[in-house]
C-alpha cells in the first residue's frame, strides 16, 4: 500500500491550482451565486471552460491520436478534487464531456471520434445527457424513447426528463429503444448522438427547488437522425449506459467539495461569538465538525479507491456505488451541520446582504437533496452494492 | 498511491488466516471464554514460533524485521478469528514501547524474550478515573535510594495475571504540568506488594484490578526518563488505539461475510432473504462501513510507517471505525435475527468484543475531541 501521490501527480495538482487561481474571480466562492444561470454567469462559464480546454485538460487523458494528452487517469482524479474544491463553474459540463468522450473513445467509430472529438477537447460543444424519462428512472432498462429504424434514418419520438443542461447543449447522447422486440429487455437499447438544433426537438428546463433551471424535459417529435449517428452496436445501448454511470458515480470531488465547507466552517466558527463565546469553543459544535472531517476522511479514502480501481483497470461498478452512496449521504449530513451551526442566519438566501459566508451553504443545502437522486438513488446503489459487490441473489 | 497489499502481505495474510483457521477455531475462543488463564500456551508458543510476537521487531533483537503495515494485516486476522490472549498488550502496548522508548540493554533483554513468546507484558495504564489524560495518572512511585516505590490502584489491566512484567505508568513529581512528572516502569509482575482482582467484562476478556502496595522497582527499570514519561504514554495511547482499529476491522469484515453467507442461505417467504431491498440495504450499509474502516485505518498505518505526522489520522480512524464496527455488528445481528442472539452463535462473540475495543484507548468521543483540537479548533 502506498497513499502518496508521486511527484508528478503533486506538481500537476499545483498547476491545477494556479490555474484555478488565475481563472476564478477572488470573490468566487461567496459572491458568485454561481448556480443562477445569470447571463453574466453563462460568460464566465463559457470562458472558463474554454480555459480549461486551452490546457488541454478536457482531453487530458485520451490517447495523442485524437488531441488527447495521454496523461493517467490519476491526473484527471487530481483535476476533478481541485475542481470541486474551489468549485469551478459548471463542473457537471466536465463531467459530461468525460461521459461523452469516454462513449466515443470505447465504442465509437473512426468517423464519429473524428466528428465530435475536437469540439469536445476545445471545450466549445456542450453535451446534455439523455438517460431519464417520466416512465424510466431508477428503471433505466425500462427506457421507452422510440427510435424508428427508416432504412436512411432514425426516426426519434418521445420525451427525456432531468436532461441537465440541454438548454445550452448542441448535441445529447442517449439510450433510445431500437429493437422494441428484443429477447432481452437490456438489447432493445441503442446508444445514439442526436444534434439538439435539428427539428423536431423542443427543450423546456423545469425550475428546481432551489431555483435554478438546468433540470430539462426534452421532448422528441419524429426526430430525423442519421443512422451513422448509432454509438456501439445496436442493440448494446445498455451496456454502454452502464459503463458511463460508473464514470458518473465516480469522483474525486465527493471528498474535496465537504472539505472546503469544512474549513470555511472552522474559521466562520471561530470568528462568531454566541454568549460572548466563540462557537468554537461549544463542545457540541467542536464534535459536529469533528465528526465532519472524519467521514470528509473516509469519503477521501473511498474516492481514492474508486480512482486507484480505475487507474489498475479493475471493474468499478461495486466500488463505485460506495463512494456515490457514501459521498453524496455525506453531502447532504454537511450541507445541514453547516445550517445547524449557523443557526437562524442560514435560512437566508444567497442574495441576502445578511448571509453567512455569501449564503454558499444554505445553497449547497437546497441543492444536496437531489445527489442521493441523480446519477442513480442511494437505494439502486445498496442495490449495486450488495448483488455486484456481496453477490447477494437479485429480487 | 496503491491501495493493494504487497505480495508478501498477502502471504502473510493467507498463512495467517488458514493457520487461525486450523489452530483458533471458535470452539477454543468460547472455551478460553471459561478458562482460568484465558488463553491458551500452546497457540501461544504456536504463534511464537510463526515469528508472530517479533514481526515488527529488528532482527537484531531477533524480530523478522517487517513494518507495521505487515503488522496490521496480521493483526486484523487475529481480530477476524477473535484470537484470544495477551498478543495486543505484549507486542503492540509494551512491545513496541520497549523497542521505542527503552535502553539498548533493556532491548537486548526483553525484545528477544517476547519475539520467542517467551514473555507476556502486561500494560498497566488506566486507573479507577478512567481518564486517558496525564491528570488520571495518580498512582504514585517515590524514590527510595536506588529505588522507587510504588503504591496506588491501576484498573482495566489487560491480562496482568499471566504477566511476566507489567509496564507501569506512574506519578513521581505531582506539580501544576500534569504531564510532568509521569515515570514508565517496567515491573516484576511476581513483586511483593500486588495483587490482582479480577473484573468481569462483557467481552470475557482478562482484566484486572492491580492494586500497587509498596512495590519496590530497581531505578533501572525506568523506561524513557524519569519524570518525562508522558510522550511515550501519548504514543503507547495512539499506537494502542490504532492497533485495536486493525483488530476491529478483522471482526468487522468477518461478520459482514458471515452475514452475507447467512443471507444467501436463510430461506422466508419461499426467497433467500438476502434477496429482499431491506436485507439488501443493511448488507451494502455494512460493506460502506467495513471498507471505511479498512482505507481509514491502513491510511494512518501506512503514515506511522513511513514515519509522517499520524496524531490526527489515527484519531479519526478510532472514532470512526470503533462505531462503524459496533453499527456493523447490530446490521448483522438483525440480519441475523434470533439465532444470532443466542451464545451457541458466533455473532455475538463480535457483538461483545466490539464494545470493549471501542471503548479500548479512547472511545469515539474522546478522539473526536482529539480530532477537534487538530483541525484548527
Amino acid at each position: 500500500m502506498d497513499f502518496r501521490f508521486t511527484e508528478e501527480q503533486e506538481k500537476f495538482r499545483q498547476e491545477v491550482k494556479g490555474f484555478l487561481a488565475e481563472q476564478l474571480p477572488s470573490d468566487w466562492l461567496h459572491g458568485g451565486a454561481p448556480e443562477d444561470e445569470t447571463d453574466e454567469w453563462w460568460e464566465l462559464t463559457q470562458k472558463f471552460l474554454k480555459a480549461l480546454a486551452d490546457r488541454g485538460w478536457i482531453a487530458l487523458t485520451w490517447p495523442k491520436e485524437y488531441g488527447g494528452l495521454e496523461r493517467p487517469t490519476w491526473e484527471d482524479a487530481i483535476l476533478g478534487e481541485e475542481l470541486a474544491y474551489w468549485r469551478a463553474p459548471a463542473m457537471d459540463y466536465w463531467f459530461r464531456w468525460k461521459m461523452i468522450s469516454a462513449l466515443l473513445l470505447h465504442f465509437g467509430d473512426d468517423e464519429q471520434k473524428r466528428k465530435h472529438l475536437p469540439g469536445i477537447a476545445s471545450g466549445e460543444v456542450y453535451w446534455t445527457q439523455g438517460f431519464s424519462e417520466p416512465e424510466a428512472g431508477s428503471d433505466l432498462g425500462a427506457s421507452k424513447v422510440r427510435a424508428t429504424d427508416k432504412g436512411d434514418c432514425w426516426v426519434v419520438n418521445g420525451q427525456k426528463i432531468w436532461t441537465s443542461g440541454a438548454h445550452r447543449a448542441h448535441w445529447c447522447f442517449a439510450p433510445m429503444m431500437t429493437d422494441p422486440d428484443a429477447p432481452k429487455r437490456s438489447r432493445a437499447l441503442s446508444m445514439l448522438v442526436i444534434d439538439m438544433a435539428t427539428p423536431g426537438i423542443t427543450v423546456r428546463p423545469l425550475e428546481s427547488l432551489e431555483g435554478a433551471s438546468h433540470l430539462c424535459e426534452v421532448f422528441f417529435d419524429d426526430v430525423r437522425v442519421p443512422k451513422e449517428n448509432l454509438v456501439g452496436e445496436r442493440g448494446r445501448g445498455w451496456l454502454a449506459a452502464m459503463a458511463l454511470v460508473n464514470i458518473e458515480r465516480s469522483g474525486t470531488g465527493f471528498a474535496s467539495l465537504p472539505q472546503r465547507i469544512l474549513e470555511e466552517l472552522i474559521t466562520y466558527s471561530k470568528q462568531t461569538k454566541h454568549n460572548g463565546v466563540p462557537l468554537s469553543e461549544d463542545p457540541l459544535i467542536r464534535h459536529k465538525l469533528a465528526q465532519m472531517a472524519i467521514e470528509i476522511q473516509v469519503c477521501r479514502m473511498l474516492a481514492y479507491r474508486t480512482a486507484w480501481v480505475q487507474a489498475t483497470g479493475q471493474d468499478v461498478t461495486s466500488v463505485g456505488a460506495i463512494i456515490k452512496l457514501f459521498g453524496s449521504e455525506m453531502m447532504q449530513k454537511v450541507s445541514n451541520t453547516g445550517l445547524q451551526i449557523m443557526g437562524l442566519h442560514s435560512q437566508l438566501v444567497p442574495s441576502s446582504e445578511r448571509a453567512t459566508l455569501g449564503g454558499l451553504i444554505t445553497r449547497d443545502y437546497m441543492w444536496n437533496l437531489c445527489l442521493t437522486i441523480a446519477g442513480g438513488t442511494s437505494e439502486i446503489q445498496r442495490i449495486i452494492i450488495s448483488t455486484m459487490g456481496l453477490g447477494l441473489p437479485r429480487m | 498511491m496503491d491501495f493493494a497489499l504487497n505480495e508478501e502481505q498477502e502471504m502473510l495474510r493467507k498463512t495467517s488466516r488458514a493457520f487461525l483457521e486450523n489452530e483458533c477455531p471458535k470452539s477454543l475462543v468460547r472455551e478460553m471464554e471459561e478458562d482460568e488463564k484465558g488463553y491458551s500456551p500452546e497457540l501461544w508458543k504456536k504463534m511464537a514460533e510463526l515469528g508472530w510476537m517479533g514481526l515488527v521487531f529488528p532482527e537484531e533483537f531477533g524480530g523478522e524485521g517487517m513494518g507495521i503495515l505487515d503488522l496490521a494485516v496480521l493483526i486484523e486476522e487475529l481480530g477476524r478469528a477473535l484470537v484470544p490472549g495477551p498478543f495486543l498488550t505484549t507486542v503492540v502496548y509494551c512491545g513496541l514501547t520497549i523497542l521505542a522508548a527503552g535502553t539498548e540493554e533493556q532491548k537486548r533483554e526483553l525484545l528477544p524474550k517476547i519475539a520467542k513468546g517467551e514473555l507476556i507484558l502486561s500494560l498497566a495504564l488506566t486507573e479507577p478515573s478512567a481518564s486517558w489524560e496525564p491528570s488520571g495518572i495518580e498512582v504514585k512511585a517515590s524514590p527510595e535510594g536506588d529505588d522507587f516505590v510504588i503504591s496506588g490502584t491501576k484498573l482495566f489491566v489487560s491480562d496482568a495475571h499471566i504477566a511476566n512484567l507489567l509496564l507501569c505508568a506512574a506519578r513521581t513529581k505531582d506539580g501544576e504540568n500534569k504531564q510532568d512528572g509521569i515515570t514508565l516502569f517496567l515491573v516484576d509482575a511476581k513483586s511483593p506488594g500486588i495483587s490482582l482482582t479480577p473484573l468481569k467484562t462483557i467481552a470475557s476478556d482478562r482484566q484486572f484490578e492491580v492494586a500497587f502496595d509498596k512495590v519496590k522497582v530497581s531505578r533501572k527499570n525506568v523506561l524513557g526518563e524519569v519524570d518525562k514519561g508522558w510522550p511515550i504514554v501519548k504514543n503507547v495511547l495512539l499506537e494502542s488505539a490504532l492497533a485495536q482499529c486493525a483488530l476491529m476491522l478483522g471482526g468487522a469484515q468477518q461478520v459482514l461475510e458471515m452475514t452475507v453467507n447467512y443471507a444467501k442461505e436463510r430461506v422466508q417467504f419461499g426467497k433467500p432473504i438476502g434477496s429482499f431491498q431491506a436485507i439488501q440495504h443493511k448488507c451494502a450499509n455494512m460493506a460502506t462501513d467495513v471498507d471505511g474502516c479498512r482505507f481509514i485505518t491502513y491510511q494512518a498505518m501506512w503514515k506511522k510507517q513511513e514515519g509522517l505526522p499520524c496524531e490526527l489520522d489515527i484519531s479519526m480512524a478510532k472514532a470512526w471505525v470503533s462505531e462503524a464496527y459496533r453499527r456493523t455488528c447490530a446490521e448483522g445481528h438483525q440480519i441475523h435475527g434470533g439465532i444470532g442472539f443466542i451464545k451457541d452463535h458466533d455473532m455475538q462473540l463480535y457483538y461483545r468484543r466490539a464494545k470493549a475495543s471501542e471503548l479500548a484507548f479512547g472511545d469515539t468521543d474522546y478522539h473526536r475531541e482529539l480530532v477537534a483540537q487538530q483541525i484548527g479548533l
